[in-house]
């Protein structure tokens, strides 16, 4: 799973879908841990399309 | 290590609200991970005049962006229903604000009242630890430690306090509404928003126009993710461009609704969640800032008398639950049957609907005739319809 930074707006809707708590959005960064299993849930909530 | 009563993470309009009624009482603290309130904003900014006398708030003008006087839906085909008086007090949008101001007049009025404000402060983790909660962050480069008491979590949808605490607040995406908006220059409108349905337009979801000052204007987008393949921006660019609006965009954003309605548990020894970390969100306009403000003021209210009787107990601060949905609980509970029900219409649905409501009369239409119209028109929506409005 891949975060294209750019066109992030850091709104937090991925980590609010993401069912391994692994995604961490800060005010002007997003970061995936090691708890991510790769689902994409997250690609989907993306309101930007920002993650592939 | 500093020691509190109560700590509250996030300084939106539920944390904010929540600080104002405990601070005169006891010691509070606030953390808030931005260095500046209210920015940047993740809502259309529409709400509820009524709501400002019931929580006893005088409104501060600079805090309104434009007065808002009916609401219109639109449907696919372009029938217009506008909704004037009490059926557009349903659907409690009489101020479009400015929340950059709002956000910050709400935080100001909390720290007035002597809540202690840590900005650019970042919340880490938090574990229970003999009746207190030891809570973890870091301000620009330092870390800091709180013992409190209460904490109220209103950090918002991805609710990480929550989550540290014992209480999943993970949204299912079924129930996400994914959104994206933004302010435009040029769009001249009436005091009146506009909601505009259909599936192709916005999938599980509409499109809005809601005015601010000038020829200013939200125009945004919310769709469930799970029912098209394409983002919310992708069918936001599409909206503008079919909506012919010449204006220049002044302002991006984005940010996800929870629909799924309230979670089922709100409360946790020493701990109550408010507004978006609870998903109080009304499933169906997707409108937060009533609900965030009413369960912020409730939960200060009911942090407070735990921290004079010394019971932070969960048994002791479901009164908070029942605080709050005795407010908007129902409200809530029928807008998601109200959801379900919308989810399943096809555009021809949205237009004969729009029609019917229209021919009818919107001021007269009472809830027998939405029914009998369910069973005549459409029979597969005849029970739901019943179920919907049951409760009301």
């Amino acid at each position: 799973m891949m975060v294209e930074k750019d066109s992030c707006m850091f709104c937090g809707s991925c980590a609010s879908v993401c069912p391994c708590n692994a995604i961490i959005v800060t005010d002007y960064d997003i970061v995936v841990t090691d708890e991510c299993t790769d689902c994409k849930t997250c690609v989907k909530a993306c309101p930007m399309g920002a993650i592939q | 290590m500093r020691e509190c009563d109560v700590l509250i993470v996030g300084a939106g309009p539920a944390g904010s609200m929540a600080a104002r009624a405990a601070a005169p009482h006891c010691d509070v603290v606030v953390l808030e991970k931005r260095a500046q309130i209210g920015v940047p904003k993740q809502c259309a900014e529409g709400t509820s005049d009524m709501l400002f006398d019931k929580l006893n708030l005088p409104v501060n003008p600079k805090w309104i962006s434009r007065r808002i006087e009916f609401a219109r839906l639109i449907s696919p085909s372009g029938i217009k229903v506008d909704l004037k008086e009490d059926r557009f007090k349903q659907l409690k949008f009489g101020y479009v604000l400015e929340r950059k101001k709002f956000d910050k007049g709400l935080a100001e009025i909390a720290a007035r009242n002597g809540a202690d404000m840590f900005l650019r402060t970042r919340y880490i983790g938090s574990k229970r630890e003999n009746n207190h909660v030891i809570v973890k962050a870091r301000q620009f480069n330092t870390d800091l430690i709180f013992k409190a008491k209460i904490v109220i979590a209103a950090d918002g949808i991805m609710s990480q306090v929550a989550r540290d605490l014992g209480i999943n607040s993970v949204l299912d995406v079924r129930h996400l509404e994914s959104c994206c908006q933004y302010e435009m220059t040029g769009v001249e409108q009436e005091a009146c928003i506009e909601l505009y349905f259909g599936n192709e337009i916005a999938p599980k979801g509409y499109a809005w126009i809601f005015p601010k000052e000038h020829d200013t204007a939200n125009v945004g987008i919310g769709i469930l993710p799970t029912k098209t393949q394409y983002p919310a921006k992708y069918f936001l660019d599409k909206f503008v461009s079919w909506c012919g609006l010449q204006g220049k965009i002044v302002e991006i954003n984005a940010g996800g609704v929870p629909v799924s309605g309230p979670l089922k548990k709100t409360v946790a020894d020493n701990l109550i969640l408010v507004g978006d970390a609870g998903h109080m969100a009304n499933p169906i306009t997707g409108g937060g800032i009533h609900t965030a403000m009413l369960s912020g003021n409730f939960a200060g209210n009911t942090a407070v008398k735990a921290v004079e009787t010394r019971d932070g107990s969960e048994k002791f601060l479901n009164q908070y639950e029942t605080l709050w949905k005795k407010e908007f609980g129902k409200e809530l509970d029928i807008s998601l049957k109200g959801r379900f029900i919308l989810e399943e219409f096809t555009d021809q649905d949205f237009d004969e609907t729009a029609t019917f409501m229209n021919e009818k009369g919107v001021g007269q239409l009472g809830a027998i005739d939405l029914v009998r119209f369910a069973i005549g028109k459409h029979p597969k929506f005849a029970l739901k319809f019943a179920s919907f409005l049951k409760p009301g």
